[in-house]
């Protein structure tokens, strides 16, 4: 039973971040994956925040889920309640990281008010509510969804970086170029598809 | 000033918990109105589903005492591969006399990505009629596999109490080929469905011992 | 004719409706909402769906917020339209569930995902909340039905490649193999790619090759570089440049790491 548990985790976790990654198989958080994956180190930037955020928020909205709106069967606000909590989530992390680490701010920060429209991290809260996941659950999917949304978005912004250099047809040149090689990433992760 | 402040503060509060309370009854009252046919929807949907896996019935008549049973029972008892496989809807298949000549079961299993509900028409003589996949949403184009009639048809006619996964090598009527690519998903239905026949030799009246090994 | 168009054009309602059909059309022109544009836009009618319900929000928020637009403090506008947006979003996903229900399971989480599409924020903080009522209904209409019209496009597109249908009808020779990839995940980047190759080799104005006007939106209308680029690379010049030759030498072990994969 327990060992069953642990392998259904590994399982949540490798389909989160790999089969069913968030951008390049669900499409959620398309903006940042277009928008920020210019340069490998603004990726990682906005990466780790979204980490942080969809696990954090995953854990809020899976609890609020659990222990108000279900025994409440107030489903239906689902929607409402999650996305009051992420945004004020989202600022409350803001404030608190100026405050406590100015350095991780200057590295993080301005990533942070981007996250709250990223559907990527709302997403996540409603799939581990309609998936049926728990707590445990819930936190690996959302850290793992998350991870497959900073894999993506850093493997993208290596390809843009190297791409910079190349003589790409004008036709091509800037976001269509992008999304072209978003297609071929895309390919490669439904390959992973075959793994579970 | 700080008083100036502070009583914009508290205004905007208010205005905003107002908003709030305003469409909180607005929703509320969406919800009222819509709670009934969304009901009658997911009736209409899940009969539709059991006509299928059941065709020879008639009339259906939900088997209140047994769907309480197996909200106690803990199926992993049955047999560990059933651990996570809850039931819960079981109807009666009665005939245009209304003699019951079978039953049907809903039973649920945690997919690779999903819970997948699924349902099963067994005969009092232990013959599986049909299986439906109530809801599935794994992975488009892989889990869906399973939603293939041929799929499906590997159930259907065949007598017994247990299904066995297969890699390719399906002999025996009770054999199922795991789908390449889908193993987590396969398996899951092919336990829902034994879980659910299981519970029934068990427990239902009038099935068991019709196992034909 | 011309005249027509000429009333079209001039009207302070209609052109609103024209804006956001042709205009400013949030897919093709603004680039704005990509999520739902790629995820749904397998089938035709799938595009309709997704279209409706969106515009539904869309007009519902507009009304609403330019009704309140006089009592909304500024200081807490953001909150107040994410409780608006939210509530008119689960509205019609209720009445999707109890009416249309097919709709609402071919749509799935993106229905509730409308709530974060940046079209619905961008009207609302940018028209609705500056402008009359009647306007900013009109402008949901013109931006909602600019927005359906797209994803049917784009939708009817997808499901003619890869599965020799549009709306369900055969189309294509029976004799055509579809190409399923068109309905996967990779064939919605491709499409995208090249509507927005066609559109740069046409110089056709659209926020992907800058020529659109797209400062009219609050979070600066194009999604597709909006998300904080800019500002995200001010922050970046002041970084030593030190830095950069990291980044070569990660580049090159992620890269070897590739080789390997």
């Amino acid at each position: 039973m327990n060992t069953d548990y642990l392998v259904n985790l590994l399982i949540i976790l490798i389909s989160a971040a790999f089969i069913n990654n968030v951008i390049l198989s669900q499409f959620l958080g398309i903006c940042p994956f277009l928008g920020i994956s210019n340069k490998i180190k603004s990726a990682v930037g906005m990466g780790l925040s979204v980490i942080f955020v969809i696990t954090t928020a995953s854990i809020l909205c899976s609890l609020i889920f659990q222990y108000i709106l279900a025994p409440m069967e107030l489903q239906y606000l689902q929607t409402i309640v999650f996305i009051i909590v992420i945004a004020a989530l989202v600022q409350f992390v803001e404030m608190v990281v100026k405050k406590v680490s100015p350095a991780l701010y200057d590295a993080l920060g301005v990533y942070l008010p981007l996250i709250t429209t990223n559907c990527a991290v709302l997403g996540v809260a409603l799939l581990n509510v309609e998936k049926g996941f728990d707590l445990v659950e819930s936190i690996v999917n959302g850290f793992a969804s998350a991870l497959g949304f900073t894999i993506s978005i850093i493997l993208m912004a290596g390809i843009r970086e190297r791409m910079e250099h190349n003589n790409i047809p004008k036709t091509f040149r800037g976001f269509p170029i992008t999304l072209v090689t978003a297609t071929l990433m895309a390919m490669a992760f439904y390959g992973f598809a075959g793994l579970v | 000033m700080s008083n100036k402040k502070k009583a914009s503060i508290l205004k905007d509060a208010l205005s905003l918990t107002i908003i709030t309370i305003v469409c909180s009854f607005a929703l509320a009252f969406v919800y009222e109105i819509t709670k009934d046919p969304i009901k009658a929807q997911e009736d209409a949907k899940k009969n539709e589903g059991y006509q299928v896996v059941y065709s020879d019935a008639v009339e259906m008549v939900t088997d209140e005492e047994l769907v309480a049973l197996a909200a106690e029972t803990d199926l992993s008892t049955l047999d560990s591969d059933y651990a996570g496989v809850t039931i819960d809807d079981i109807i009666q298949a009665l005939d245009s006399s209304g003699n019951k000549i079978g039953y049907i079961v809903k039973s649920n299993v945690r997919g690779y990505s999903s819970t997948i509900s699924v349902a099963t028409g067994y005969s009092l003589d232990g013959v599986v009629q049909g299986i439906e996949l109530l809801a599935i949403n794994d992975t488009p184009g892989f889990g869906m596999e399973l939603t293939n009639p041929e799929f499906k048809d590997r159930f259907s006619g065949v007598q017994t109490d247990h299904f066995e996964l297969t890699k390719g090598s399906a002999s025996k009527d009770n054999d199922i080929d795991v789908y390449s690519g889908s193993t987590v998903t396969t398996t899951a239905v092919v336990n829902a469905v034994n879980a659910g026949i299981s519970f029934l030799n068990q427990n239902a009246d009038g099935i068991g011992g019709t196992a034909n090994e | 004719m011309s005249k027509f168009f000429k009333l079209l054009f001039k009207n302070k309602y209609s052109e609103r409706l024209t804006n956001g059909l042709f205009k400013e059309n949030p897919t093709f022109v603004l680039m704005l909402g990509m999520c739902p544009t790629l995820a749904v836009t397998t089938s035709a009618m799938n595009g309709v769906g997704m279209g409706l319900s969106t515009a539904v929000v869309l007009i519902a928020s507009n009304l609403i917020i330019a009704a309140l637009r006089k009592f909304i403090p500024n200081t807490v506008r953001m909150p107040y339209f994410i409780v608006v947006v939210a509530s008119m979003v689960t509205i019609v996903q209720l009445l999707l569930q109890a009416y249309v229900p097919s709709v609402n399971e071919a749509l799935g989480i993106y229905i509730p995902l409308i709530v974060v599409n940046c079209i619905i924020f961008g009207r609302v903080e940018a028209y609705a909340a500056k402008n009359k009522v009647g306007l900013s209904l009109f402008d949901g209409i013109g931006m909602g039905l600019g927005f359906t019209m797209a994803l049917i496009l784009i939708g009817s597109f997808r499901e003619l490649l890869g599965a020799g249908t549009i709306f369900g009808l055969q189309i294509m020779p029976a004799s055509y193999e579809p190409i399923t990839m068109f309905i996967k995940p990779p064939g919605a980047f491709l499409v995208l790619a090249m509507l927005t190759a066609l559109q740069n080799k046409f110089k056709l104005p659209s926020a992907t090759n800058g020529s659109a006007k797209t400062s009219a939106l609050a979070c600066g209308g194009d999604c597709a570089s909006c998300s904080g680029e800019t500002y995200a690379a001010n922050h970046e010049a002041n970084a030593d440049i030190a830095d950069s030759k990291k980044t070569v030498k990660r580049n090159k072990a992620e890269d070897t790491q590739r080789k390997e994969d």
